[in-house]
């Protein structure tokens, strides 16, 4: 079966190829041409003799630029649907390696040949120049191009122009520099021009240097502006940069020949590096090379600094033992290089791809964090994202429940930076058979769909999630329930305190006077003893009906209106040290179940105020605020703040009372989908920083009744 | 009605994977008077020596005094040793004085601190070193004693590749610079038998060290390579100031760039990722 796959794939990949130098020709050409080119220079060094030279050391780089820049070059070019700034720098490369490749072949000529003829002296004016177009581009054209095109601006377009004038004026002006070739023997160039080359090369001095510094901060500003993928190909090159950096900064420290051998691989790397970054859309298939690397490195060096290490205290302890050193440190070195690695590995893994290596620590982490003291029941979707970003460095996670038959956003988290946004998969929340919800995940910037291993886990995360989430969905269904049984019960409570108070109240009412008057009329005083037990009796079932519809509904807020009910509540608590502030707005259009929360919470607070906290001021705000992200729609916010002792909680007794107040409170904003807020030694009245603020927030538009309308 | 509110974390949202020095179940208990008099007593004699030396040595250098010295005074034998020490101490006290479980690092730090120098006394026992030990370990241990709760050493342990690598160079570079200083104070006579700052550079060294290789194994003390970089920058610059081996110094220098970038990098990715 091997081979059959072997034998179809062959011709395939044979035609991809074709197919891929058919679509760019000429760069194909010049490609191959460059190749040869810088293959003939080392079978020229080789035939004359020639690796001995001293100037020979110079040409190994641009033998390295002038094979491996056209490759690349072309090879970028080959691809498909490339945009017009990367055509442009794939030229560049391709240009600066041919004429590297161009450099070498000339030089090489010109170094081994035996007599300086016409030819010969010629080939070295040649050589002089071509290293300009070969080098230079590297500081100039290829950072300002990188990765896909100019930077917008004036600023950039110039630099380009100015880089391409200098480059021109110093070969011209190194071309005409009456410098001498020492190889064999010494050749001199046929043309030259003293004064000439020193202008030129003064002139394009001061174009070059500015261009070279801007070209390379246009890196540097790229890096800081863009994200996601841009930024990645950004910071490929800059990590290659940075080593050729470092190995032209060791020549010298380096031994030769290895000096030479680094550079020309340091130089090579960059247009393997440019080519990857451009050719890999997503990078993706780089995190993979990039672990690696990271591991092959980090493990190079802990291994070194450990043998380095035991090796010095082996040598303390026995001095006169080196070769015993040296063993002992290999061997420990040795034995310690696979859990070492492994260990190495465990962590790169971590570093870019979290807990995915192991589903346990995810699972038992997301555990963790649902069992956390005090997390509310609300709170479990957003930990449940949290942990799935965090844990798995995923792009963001998203939980949808199907609430009522809708499908409704309860919680969402997302990577700090996120490039752009993969598709997004979704993991059913299954609990006893039923879909509860989704799970939605997008992948890790750079990545074009999650992972298996990833899916794997969030799977179980889902299963695992699914539980706590169902109970939230009934949490909120009994609360939905729970309003709607509060609501219907104070709307039946408004209708039976109207209809007792306008219907029998008055009923009895009326005959109670009429029973008086009959009293007052009669003569008979056996009529008038029994009129007026009867209308004793009357008037108890007037007081009887009043005290019932009192009991319903505070009459206040029927008799005269909500605000002044609550200005007459903060009346009652008014004394000579008490002093009592309301700023009530006016509310109209409340519901009855919301007027009776505002002002049975109002009345508690005001109770609470007057009899425990010691205060002398007390402040009663009213008022109605719009939307809100945290509250929704309108709300009702009703405050009441003092300048007391604050809440007290050091004995029992205090305990129980501030509980019963504020359980009492809480309750009844809660069960009309509201909320209470308390809060000791925030309040503004309070000078010493102690004082005490009692805070509701009551929703105006709760559920409707399910029990149908009033009558 | 209770919105089922959909708040949206854009912001790196709570590690998860973050192993915490101080789990949910430690409780946060205001101590006794007793207990946070005992701290208070312990601690301060543990920092008394330590302040008087930071006090002292800056004096000297500052205003000159032993010049010739200026190098150990600013390093091992001065500023940075009294860093590592007050380091250690100050976070145990506070950490005592509130009730609350010290970090991992601080014990670490001050574990180190001690058991280094008593193995380097051990080793190099001249200019009274032993007896300076003592003088260290014994309050370090009442404190200990007096703390209400001690920090949590069994720790889980996860080799990090960032780190990791700093830390064996470090290793690399001063475990051969203490054994030869240790050397240098076995053989010393006079003033410098007297005056060990060759044993205190090996004691310091050391314990940057094992500051270096405790942050790449344990999550939970990551930030300790902070002491390598801040330690290394330090002793690289100051022998570069003051005229210690050039070669020595940059190298020092450059281990604390690295150590720096590493931390930098970690800080980037999270600490106890």
């Amino acid at each position: 079966m091997d081979t059959a796959v072997v034998r179809t794939a062959s011709p395939v990949r044979a035609t991809a190829v074709s197919a891929a130098l058919l679509r760019s020709p000429v760069s194909a050409g010049l490609a191959v041409l460059a190749s040869m080119a810088a293959l003939g220079a080392a079978a020229v060094l080789t035939a004359g003799d020639g690796w001995s030279l001293e100037p020979v050391r110079q040409l190994v780089v641009d033998l390295a630029v002038g094979l491996t820049y056209p490759v690349i070059g072309a090879v970028v070019l080959s691809a498909r649907s490339l945009d017009r700034g990367t055509r442009g720098l794939a030229w560049v490369l391709l240009g600066s390696g041919l004429a590297a490749a161009l450099t070498a072949l000339t030089a090489a000529a010109a170094l081994v040949a035996a007599e300086a003829t016409p030819g010969v002296r010629v080939l070295a004016q040649l050589q002089s120049w071509l290293w300009v177009p070969g080098f230079l581009t590297l500081l100039t054209l290829v950072p300002l191009l990188y990765p896909d095109g100019l930077l917008r601006g004036r600023l950039w377009r110039a630099t380009t122009a100015a880089s391409v004038v200098g480059m021109t004026l110093l070969a011209a002006g190194v071309a005409l520099y009456p410098e001498a070739l020492a190889g064999r023997v010494t050749v001199t160039k046929p043309v030259t021009w003293l004064a000439g080359a020193q202008v030129l090369a003064v002139a394009a001095s001061l174009l070059l240097v500015p261009a070279c510094l801007l070209s390379v901060g246009s890196l540097f500003v790229r890096l800081r502006s863009s994200e996601g993928l841009r930024r990645r190909q950004v910071v490929v090159l800059l990590v290659a940069a940075a080593v050729l950096l470092v190995v032209t900064a060791l020549q010298g420290v380096i031994p030769a020949p290895i000096d030479t051998v680094a550079q020309a691989v340091a130089v090579a790397l960059l247009p393997v590096a440019i080519g990857v970054a451009v050719t890999r859309h997503r990078l993706y298939d780089l995190d993979v090379a990039v672990c690696r690397a990271l591991v092959a490195a980090s493990l190079a060096v802990c291994l070194s600094g450990l043998y380095l290490t035991v090796f010095a205290i082996a040598r303390a302890v026995a001095p006169d033992r080196s070769a015993l050193s040296t063993a002992l440190a290999a061997g420990v070195t040795g034995v310690l290089v696979q859990p070492l690695a492994r260990r190495l590995s465990a962590g790169v893994d971590r570093l870019f791809y979290g807990d995915r290596a192991d589903p346990y620590a995810v699972s038992a982490r997301l555990a963790s964090r649902l069992a956390e003291r005090g997390l509310d029941v609300a709170e479990v979707p957003q930990a449940v994202c949290d942990t799935v970003v965090g844990a798995l460095r995923l792009g963001s996670a998203e939980i949808r429940l199907d609430v009522d038959g809708t499908e409704q956003k309860v919680a969402s988290a997302q990577a700090p930076s996120t490039g752009r946004a993969g598709p997004s998969e979704p993991f059913p929340l299954r609990h006893r058979g039923e879909v509860i919800g989704r799970l939605a995940v997008r992948a890790r910037p750079g990545e074009p769909a999650l992972d298996p291993r990833d899916a794997e886990i969030l799977a179980t995360v889902a299963d695992q999630a699914a539980p706590a989430l169902a109970a939230l969905r009934l949490h909120q269904q009994l609360q939905h329930s729970r309003e709607s049984l509060v609501l219907a019960r104070e709307e039946e409570r408004l209708r039976l305190r109207r209809d007792l108070h306008d219907g029998i109240g008055a009923t009895l009412a009326g005959l109670r006077l009429q029973v008086e008057s009959a009293q007052a009329l009669t003569g008979d005083p056996r009529v008038a003893t029994l009129l007026g037990a009867a209308g004793g009796g009357v008037s108890h079932a007037v007081d009887e009906v009043r005290s019932i519809t009192d009991s319903l509904r505070p009459p206040a807020i029927d008799d005269i209106g909500l605000g002044p009910a609550m200005a007459l509540l903060a009346e009652r608590v008014r004394t000579p040290d008490l002093a009592v502030t309301t700023r009530i707005d006016e509310v109209t259009g409340l519901g009855p179940a919301v007027e009776v929360a505002v002002y049975r919470i109002a009345s508690e607070a005001l109770a609470n105020t007057a009899r425990h906290s010691g205060c002398t001021r007390v402040t009663m705000r009213l008022r109605i605020e719009g939307r809100t992200p945290e509250h929704g729609g309108s709300h009702v916010v009703l405050e009441v703040s003092d300048n007391g002792r604050g809440v007290q909680t050091d004995t029992p007794a205090e305990r129980s009372r501030s509980h019963l107040g504020l359980d009492s409170m809480r309750q009844r904003a809660e069960e009309i989908g509201g909320s209470l807020e308390v809060r000791t030694g925030s309040g503004k009245d309070a000078p010493g920083g102690r004082g005490t603020l009692v805070r509701a927030v009551i929703p105006l538009a709760p559920a409707r009744s399910t029990l149908g309308e009033t009558q | 009605m209770t919105a089922l509110s959909s708040p949206q974390s854009t912001s790196a949202p709570t590690d998860p994977a973050a192993v915490p020095e101080n789990t949910v179940d430690d409780e946060h208990r205001v101590p006794g008077g007793w207990r946070r008099a005992a701290v208070a007593v312990t601690g301060a004699i543990a920092c008394l020596l330590p302040a008087v030396f930071t006090v002292n040595i800056a004096r000297m250098l500052i205003t000159g005094v032993e010049s010739e010295h200026r190098f150990h005074q600013a390093t091992g034998q001065g500023l940075l040793l009294t860093a590592l020490w007050l380091g250690a101490l100050v976070p145990l006290v506070r950490a005592g004085w509130a009730g609350r479980r010290p970090p991992l690092a601080a014990g670490l730090l001050h574990l180190a601190f001690v058991l280094i120098g008593a193995g380097c006394a051990a080793v190099a026992p001249g200019g009274g070193a032993p007896i300076l030990m003592a003088v260290i370990a014994v309050p370090g241990a009442l404190l200990w004693a007096a703390l209400p709760q001690r920090p949590r050493l069994r720790t889980p342990v996860q080799i990090d590749p960032v780190l990791a690598p700093v830390a064996l160079l470090a290793a690399a570079v001063f475990t051969p610079y203490a054994i030869d200083q240790i050397g240098l104070q076995d053989a010393a006579t006079g003033y410098h038998a007297q005056n060990p700052h060759f044993f205190d550079m090996a004691w310091m060294t050391l314990t940057l060290t094992a500051a270096a290789l405790l942050a790449s194994a344990l999550p939970a003390a990551r930030r300790m390579v902070l002491w390598l970089a801040l330690g290394a920058l330090v002793t690289g610059a100051a022998g570069v100031a003051f005229g210690e081996s050039t070669t020595w110094s940059l190298l020092v220098l450059c281990l604390g760039l690295a150590a720096g970038a590493s931390a930098a990098v970690r800080h980037r990715v999270g600490w106890t990722r």
